[in-house]
């Protein structure tokens, strides 16, 4: 049964996607079946209108329709008239719903721009108010304050945080007066409120969100820029417009990569300086909040070799990364320890010949990666528990940059056609993949913000 | 034995100069070691620079003034352990150095000298006798011009994956600045800067375009 559903979906995006600009279609090696999930529509007095209630509620459709957990229902007069009852056992009857197949339902209110939300779930029958909240009729900030309800309503029913409020970094490049010119910019899961981080005026790419901690707030990323004619790493807040210089190297920084203790940071550099022109992949410790960085260690170096895109495990003792010291491109894991004495990097990768850009998921499972197939770039999965890997999207554009949600489960990447680049997500129980990128420009180097 | 008492001598007068503040005119890593018997540079394989015999008994490595921490010198031996070209003591824009905006592509006569060095597919050596040249070229008009600088920008085709090529461009970039100091010219006369496939001199989507984009690129700066 789970195949014939895997099947059919296969082909329904097949069919859905083949008169979109690209076709992605993604493989799942299992899934578990997404709860159909009703959302009436919201009833308001006219304190907003309608066309404003209606961008309100395809935030929260999306939300509920991308999640990994569950799928809408169709909305309908029946059931529309249903929640519209004067008395909530109306509303929210259990035979009811449980005939028409919801296992949970959703209502929102809104009074005097406060809007409030009920979520009944039949099989319990338990009814739960969720805190009105003031919404300030602008689209921006109210978009934030559905993510947030609807992640409040996910843990509730989950138990698991959601990934609705979270934010994705990205670099934009476009042409301006005959030249390449790109900033960092981020935007909401769904591509909402894409908001300009830097103003250089310069080149600057390959964002990483610093985590946050306890302590303190994750307000601040690292990326590269190259504003000082070579590219260097800088620290900015997301309130200022430009970045500190954060590694103190000669020669080319590229890559870079953090801790999730954010206490290491990881980067690829030439300041070794050897006459083959290798790059390698250093190591040094991280203070965020103290402004201090301990001296750079060189973690791996390989004759003749270039290294690339290091990724920390969850408990920041290792690092995978990418070496072509074998031949082509590939992945491999080494100790992320300060010590001068050379590391032996395992490799990872070994279906495919060029690999690039891994990335290791926040729960340590798995490790999505970019990997040529039959001449495509695809994105696949490493398993570390079955030791296996496997393909996750096929059909056309080249997609890289996978970047993970926190939940481990939503991953976001790029794909292009050679003429554009656009960010995709995509999670590992859904075989859809939805374009979140807007406007102008080739995004690329999306990075998944941490909660 | 007698070869690496030569290397090692040639070392402590490497470090007395730099210790003194003294920079010879050459930036002369190489002059010391090129009449001896250490590597063999053969014309018609110039993919294989350095041969592997001249590795042993290398007691160039690691940085001259430890940014950072480097390697281990046994495990760079037993890896066969490469020469060493320091990058440049100054950063562009540093105290001294011009910035990355003064400098141009090199126009009239100069832009006959400096032509863009071309790669093949996932390489990072030249190769043919005709880019030889042009970095003989390229080094004898920057020896005989000391207060020229030049940044090196290393270029890959839009067919690698983005982040790698971002690597592969910093080593074709440094490997032609090698080549130019094996030639003697001063390595602080030298920048690199990897653009990957960021910024395509070619915006096509064939063979001829994606050769014109694997490159090295040289930009100019010269006082006056």
């Amino acid at each position: 049964m789970k195949f014939k559903i895997l099947w059919l979906s296969l082909l329904l995006i097949s069919a859905a996607t083949a008169a979109s600009q690209e076709e992605i279609r993604i493989y799942l090696s299992t899934t578990s079946p997404l709860e159909p999930v009703y959302i009436g529509k919201l009833s308001s007095d006219s304190s907003l209108g309608s066309d404003y209630l209606a961008q309100l509620e395809s935030v929260i459709n999306f939300d509920f329709s991308h999640n990994g957990s569950t799928k809408i229902l169709p909305t309908n007069h029946i059931r529309e008239q249903t929640l519209s009852q004067p008395t909530s056992t109306e509303r929210f009857n259990a035979a009811v719903w449980k005939s028409w197949g919801a296992i949970h339902v959703l209502k929102g209110e809104i009074q005097n721009k406060s809007l409030s939300f009920s979520v009944f779930s039949p099989q319990t029958g338990s009814l739960k108010q969720f805190p009105a909240m003031t919404l300030s009729g602008v689209l921006g900030r109210d978009r934030i304050q559905i993510h947030r309800l609807a992640d409040a309503i996910y843990k509730t029913l989950y138990g698991q945080p959601g990934v609705a409020s979270t934010r994705i970094l990205y670099a934009a490049k476009q042409r301006s007066n005959d030249k390449w010119v790109s900033e960092i910019w981020s935007c909401d899961w769904d591509g909402g409120n894409p908001k300009q981080l830097t103003r250089e005026g310069s080149y600057s790419i390959t964002p990483v969100f610093i985590p946050s901690s306890s302590k303190y707030a994750n307000d601040k990323f690292l990326y590269v820029s190259y504003k000082m004619g070579q590219p260097k790493v800088f620290i900015a807040s997301f309130n200022e417009g430009i970045g500190k210089r954060l590694i103190d190297l000669r020669g080319n920084q590229l890559l870079p990569a953090i801790s999730p203790q954010r206490d290491k940071v990881a980067f690829i550099c030439d300041a070794a300086g050897k006459a083959d022109g290798r790059t390698d992949l250093f190591l040094q410790q991280f203070h965020p909040e103290r402004n201090e960085a301990g001296k750079p260690v060189q973690l791996f170096s390989y004759p003749r070799s270039t290294q690339a895109s290091p990724t920390f495990s969850p408990d920041g003792s290792k690092l995978a990364f990418v070496s072509d010291k074998d031949g082509a491109p590939r992945i491999y894991i080494i100790p992320a320890a300060f010590t001068s004495k050379r590391p032996t990097p395992v490799l990872i990768s070994k279906q495919n010949n060029e690999n690039s850009c891994p990335a290791w998921s926040p729960d340590g499972k798995k490790l999505a990666y970019s990997a040529k197939t039959k001449g495509t770039r695809q994105i696949w999965i490493y398993d570390f528990e079955r030791k296996e890997e496997w393909q996750l999207t096929d059909g056309t554009g080249n997609k890289e940059n996978p970047s993970w949600a926190p939940d481990s489960k939503h991953l976001v990447f790029n794909s292009t056609d050679g003429h554009i680049s656009e960010l995709y997500i995509v999670n590992l129980n859904q075989p859809d993949v939805v374009k979140i990128s807007q406007g102008a420009g080739i995004k690329h180097y999306p990075a998944w913000g941490t909660r | 034995m007698k070869k690496s008492k030569v290397l090692k001598v040639c070392f402590l007068s490497f470090c007395a100069l730099l210790a003194t503040g003294c920079q010879k005119k050459s930036g002369n890593i190489w002059d010391d070691n090129q009449t001896g018997a250490g590597y063999k540079y053969n014309e018609q394989n110039s993919s294989s620079l350095w041969d592997a015999n001249s590795k042993k008994g290398d007691g160039l490595a690691g940085p001259v003034d430890e940014e950072f921490i480097p390697l281990n010198e046994d495990d760079l031996k037993t890896q066969f352990a490469d020469r060493s070209v320091p990058q440049p003591k100054k950063d562009l824009g540093e105290a001294g150095m011009p910035t990355v905006d003064e400098f141009g592509d090199p126009v009239g006569p100069l832009a006959s000298i400096f032509t863009p060095v071309f790669f093949n597919t996932d390489e990072h050596t030249v190769k043919g006798k005709e880019y030889l040249d042009s970095i003989h070229r390229i080094a004898s008009y920057m020896k005989s011009h000391p207060h020229i600088n030049v940044i090196v920008e290393g270029y890959c085709d839009e067919r690698g994956p983005e982040a790698y090529n971002l690597s592969l461009g910093t080593k074709r970039a440094n490997f032609v600045r090698s080549l130019l100091v094996k030639e003697g010219v001063n390595p602080d006369q030298l920048h690199t800067i990897s653009f990957g496939k960021e910024k395509p001199f070619d915006p096509g989507h064939n063979p001829d375009a994606w050769s014109k984009n694997r490159r090295a690129h040289f930009r100019i700066h010269e006082k006056r």
